[in-house]
């Protein structure tokens, strides 16, 4: 359970800075929050999902925010960061392994991120 | 699991320990009292009375007297207690069965939801065929759920409130503009929507034993016209009497002996719920007797309103295939394709023409005599003003119209739903699928199924012209996922899509011929020592078997074709040029690769395996085409999204899992060289199509198995032709598979594969070397990696090393 909770806090941390990566709209400043975490797609049913995904995440429901993202997933199959919010929703829910596995998947798809995913995957390693 | 922890439910076992334990009561009455019944004779009639002492006499014959009466006072204390037992046990069994779960209701099993989003690709056709077969009417007035009109391009639809597995969501009228062929705009009342999803289809249910099927209704949900409708026809003084009513069975006695036939049936809807519910079919005077008895208990128990809400979701009204359509809220859906509450005046009156018999007033196969009874009852329903005479003449002069029996909610998908219902025990047991009313969310996408059920029975009819003599003999099976998530968009098991039988997509093993050659590419790849420029030699090749046994492929033309670029020794899908470069390669690479590729069967490595001399099911050749279309990742193939409870509480939700088991570079280049046998080898026929596709033919030895593997952007199809017997056909992997994959993908749009992300174009000259950028030679995909790698100057000519190639190759031959 700690080993999760440490999991999910690195995860957490992690898609801060790559959604602080992902987008350059000026209004965001430095002052990253969790709500500029959805600026992992540009696509409005996507960021619906997203949010409806928090809110379930927020209210301990993983299987749940698990349905919105897959949901996403099909609107664009091939954003890691669908993939990467699938991750930290699996780990919350204690499987790490699926984790780890969602995380390969979204790296394939990571270009640019290359190095941030590649870092995300050496921190779980390391506490698997 | 929560599956293995919910609540067995009350289902018809009571009926049968009903009836067993019945015997019981009866067996002690007849060893018991005909017992003692015969000795009060036998004891009467040895005493003679004398005529000497009479005093002695009276006093002698009083005893017997009273000793008869006492017993014949015990033998009715006796039963009565009995009868007493009886009726407790009775009375037990009736409040069991109705205060806990009446209904074993079998699992609800829908197709996936209609995502409507900005962006979608939809073309108007579909959208159109999925209103349709949700029951959707066109209509002037969109003004209640379930209509819907269409102007230009904008679509108006109310669509129906639905419990979603990730919650209930009500109905709303929505707008949908679409322009070429994508949706331009989605919006309701409160503006622009960022997405809106349409209510799944049912697509079919897991059911009990009997194939019962039930939606049940609340009886406020029940329009009050239909109740009094049920009544009028079925039992007049239901709210008078005490569940059985002597004054009914008098007058169906009076008339039945006037007709001199059965006309006319004494039982009131109590009894009618007792006879289905507790009861088994069993004419017997002792059974009337029990349903009479039970249903003054059930009268007793409860009021009338349950009773009828009971009998309203019990009564049998219809059978689809191997489905009984029980209750009026399944009828309703099942008959008119809507909801109980939207019925109008001629459809109830069907409804309740049907409980006389649902077979013989059925509307669709005897429109007349169903006609004749729901105009019947419309005239009483007149008379006994539950609707004015204008309405119910306005309601018999409206023809019989009931909502197409070939639409999607009126259909099952046997091959889909068995796959789904073996993926679902891996987490479920079955009991609690078939009774707790689960409700099951696929991923069934009911325009791909379409799409790829019209496209085999077409090309298989045109297959049958061409060669007569294979008149309905020809067999296929289709499988089509999606390309990233390994979702079950379609699954065709057989020719005859309704046919709940051998689902040759799971479980035909057949030959799969060319189909498994790109393993035997993947492993040259992986070698390091190939790209798609190396010259393989199509030559003649022999290798000996273990056993002292020749294998000596043949090329499908029966010619070999020298040395030629690996690419298109695999466009051209050359048996003779694989053979050898598998065995160069080695066979236990390609083995490996089949298996990482998640084939799960034990593969041995005999050389023949290299053109496909394993059989396996379209199912397990999904499986491996799934993980090259997603660029390596060995995902389960799965059938169901979600599972909710009856009452829509989520127990499971199935979202994406896997495992990258190859690199994407390495699957962008297999898949470069599956592109060529698109765009320029054994499925170019598929050029009509939006470019780039990629896929591979695969005909079996003797042309008994014609497959096809292919996918684009979006879609993985893997169709499979052949013939039960495993006979020889006339037709190739190209003219048996490919076409009805092309239809298919015609059908349901075709989105061209993304450029490749990994790759780089290097120009290899007719030897196989890599040149320097710009040369003019013949253009091959590359991992960025090779690059890096030693080249020559587009003016230095052609070095030796073609001719080394070949002599190294033809050193191991």
């Amino acid at each position: 359970m700690a080993r999760s909770t440490v999991l999910t806090t690195t995860l957490v941390g992690m898609a801060l800075i790559l959604g602080g990566c992902a987008t350059n709209s000026p209004d965001q400043g430095d002052n990253i929050n969790y709500g500029e975490f959805r600026q992992g797609s540009e696509h409005p049913a996507v960021l619906m999902l997203f949010g409806q995904a928090d809110d379930a995440m927020q209210a301990g429901n993983w299987s749940a925010a698990l349905t919105y993202l897959d949901q996403a997933r099909r609107i664009e199959p091939r954003n890691p960061y669908v993939l990467y919010r699938q991750a930290k929703a699996v780990l919350s829910a204690g499987d790490s392994t699926r984790a780890k596995q969602l995380l390969e998947r979204a790296r394939v798809f990571a270009n640019e991120d290359d190095d941030m995913l590649n870092y995300l995957l050496y921190e779980l390693e390391f506490q698997l | 699991m929560p599956g293995k922890s919910t609540q067995k439910p009350a289902n018809k076992k009571p009926v049968r320990k009903n009836t067993a334990s019945q015997k019981e009561p009866s067996k002690k009455s007849s060893t018991g009292a005909p017992k003692g019944a015969s000795k009060v004779p036998s004891k009467m009639s040895s005493k003679k009375p004398s005529d000497q002492n009479s005093r002695a006499k009276q006093a002698e014959s009083g005893k017997p007297k009273r000793q008869w009466k006492g017993k014949l006072l015990a033998l009715l204390i006796l039963l009565l207690t009995l009868f007493a037992a009886w009726m407790v046990y009775l009375d037990a069994e009736v409040r069991k069965a109705f205060d806990g779960k009446k209904w074993a209701l079998p699992a609800k099993v829908y197709a996936r939801p209609l995502a409507l989003y900005p962006g979608r690709l939809l073309s108007p056709e579909q959208l159109q065929a999925e209103l349709q077969w949700a029951d959707y009417r066109a209509s002037g007035q969109v003004d209640r759920p379930g209509t819907y009109k269409r102007a230009g391009d904008t679509w108006q639809i109310y669509r129906r409130g639905f419990p979603f597995w990730d919650g209930p969501e009500a109905s709303r009228v929505i707008k949908v503009t679409i322009s070429s062929g994508r949706i331009a705009r989605v919006s309701d009342a409160d503006g622009t929507q960022a997405l809106i999803r349409l209510e799944p289809q049912y697509i079919g249910g897991i059911f009990p034993v009997h194939n019962e099927d039930r939606e049940l209704v609340r009886l406020e949900d029940v329009p009050p016209v239909l109740v009094a409708a049920l009544i009028i026809t079925e039992d007049k003084r239901f709210f008078e009497h005490w569940g059985i009513s002597p004054t009914g069975i008098a007058r169906a006695m009076v008339a039945n002996m006037q007709a001199g036939r059965m006309v006319q049936g004494g039982s009131t809807l109590t009894q009618q719920l007792v006879k289905n519910f507790f009861l088994t079919n069993e004419r017997s005077l002792s059974r009337k007797v029990q349903e009479a008895f039970m249903s003054l208990l059930l009268e007793l128990h409860y009021d009338k309103e349950e009773i009828l809400e009971a009998y309203i979701n019990e009564v049998y009204l219809g059978q689809a295939g191997r489905r009984g359509i029980h209750g009026f809220g399944l009828a309703s859906r099942f008959y008119f394709g809507k909801p109980l509450r939207e019925l109008d005046h001629a459809e109830i009156a069907t409804l309740v023409g049907l409980v006389k018999g649902a077979s013989f007033y059925n509307p669709r196969r005897n429109p007349q005599r169903s006609k004749e009874r729901r105009d019947l009852i419309l005239r009483l329903m007149a008379d006994s003003k539950i609707i004015s005479e204008a309405d119910s003449l306005r309601a018999m002069r409206s023809p019989l119209l009931t909502a197409s029996p070939r639409r999607a909610g009126q259909r099952e998908y046997p091959a889909f739903l068995e796959l789904a219902k073996q993926q679902l025990q891996q987490d479920y047991r079955l009991q609690d699928l078939q009774s707790e009313g689960l409700r099951i969310f696929t991923t069934l996408d009911p325009w791909v199924q379409n799409a790829v059920e019209q496209a085999a029975d077409s090309h298989l009819s045109r297959l049958e012209n061409r060669a007569p003599s294979l008149k309905n003999k020809l067999e296929t099976a289709a499988v089509v996922t999606s390309v990233d998530g390994g979702e079950i968009r379609a699954l065709l098991g057989a020719r005859d899509a309704s046919f709940f039988g051998f689902n040759r997509a799971l479980n035909a093993k057949r030959a799969v011929g060319s189909l498994a050659k790109p393993a035997v590419y993947l492993a040259a790849l992986r070698s390091g020592n190939y790209h798609w420029g190396t010259l393989v030699d199509d030559a003649p090749v022999t290798v000996e078997g273990q056993d002292g046994s020749l294998w000596q492929p043949q090329n499908y033309d029966k010619t070999s074709h020298g040395l030629l670029p690996m690419q298109e020794t695999l466009q051209r899908s050359l048996n003779q040029a694989t053979a050898r470069l598998g065995m160069t390669v080695g066979l236990n690479n390609v083995v490996d690769e089949l298996t990482r590729l998640g084939i799960r069967d034990d593969i041995p490595p005999y050389p023949s395996l290299l053109l496909g001399a394993m059989s396996l099911s379209p199912l397990e050749m999904t499986q491996m085409y799934q993980t090259i279309a997603s660029e390596g990742f060995l995902m389960p193939l799965r059938t169901i999204d979600a599972v909710t409870t009856a009452d829509g509480d989520m127990l499971s939700s199935y979202a994406i899992r896997g495992q990258q088991v190859y690199d994407p570079v390495t699957m962008e280049w297999l898949t470069a060289g599956l592109k060529a046998v698109v765009r320029d080898g054994t499925a170019r026929r598929l050029n009509s199509l939006p470019q780039p596709l990629a896929g591979k033919t695969g005909t079996s030895d003797d042309q008994r198995d014609a497959w096809y593997a292919g996918f684009d952007n979006r879609h993985l199809g893997v169709i499979w032709v052949g013939m039960d017997d495993n006979a020889a056909m006339p037709f190739t992997g190209s003219s048996g598979a490919l076409p009805i994959w092309q239809e298919t993908f015609r059908r349901i749009g075709t989105e061209p594969l993304a450029p490749p992300r990994n790759l780089v174009q290097i120009p290899v000259n007719e030897q196989g070397q890599l040149m320097d950028e710009g040369c003019s030679a013949t253009v091959y995909e590359f991992p960025v990696a090779w690059q890096e790698k030693d080249r020559i100057s587009c003016e230095s000519g052609v070095k030796s090393l073609g001719r080394e190639i070949r002599s190294w190759l033809d050193r191991l031959f």
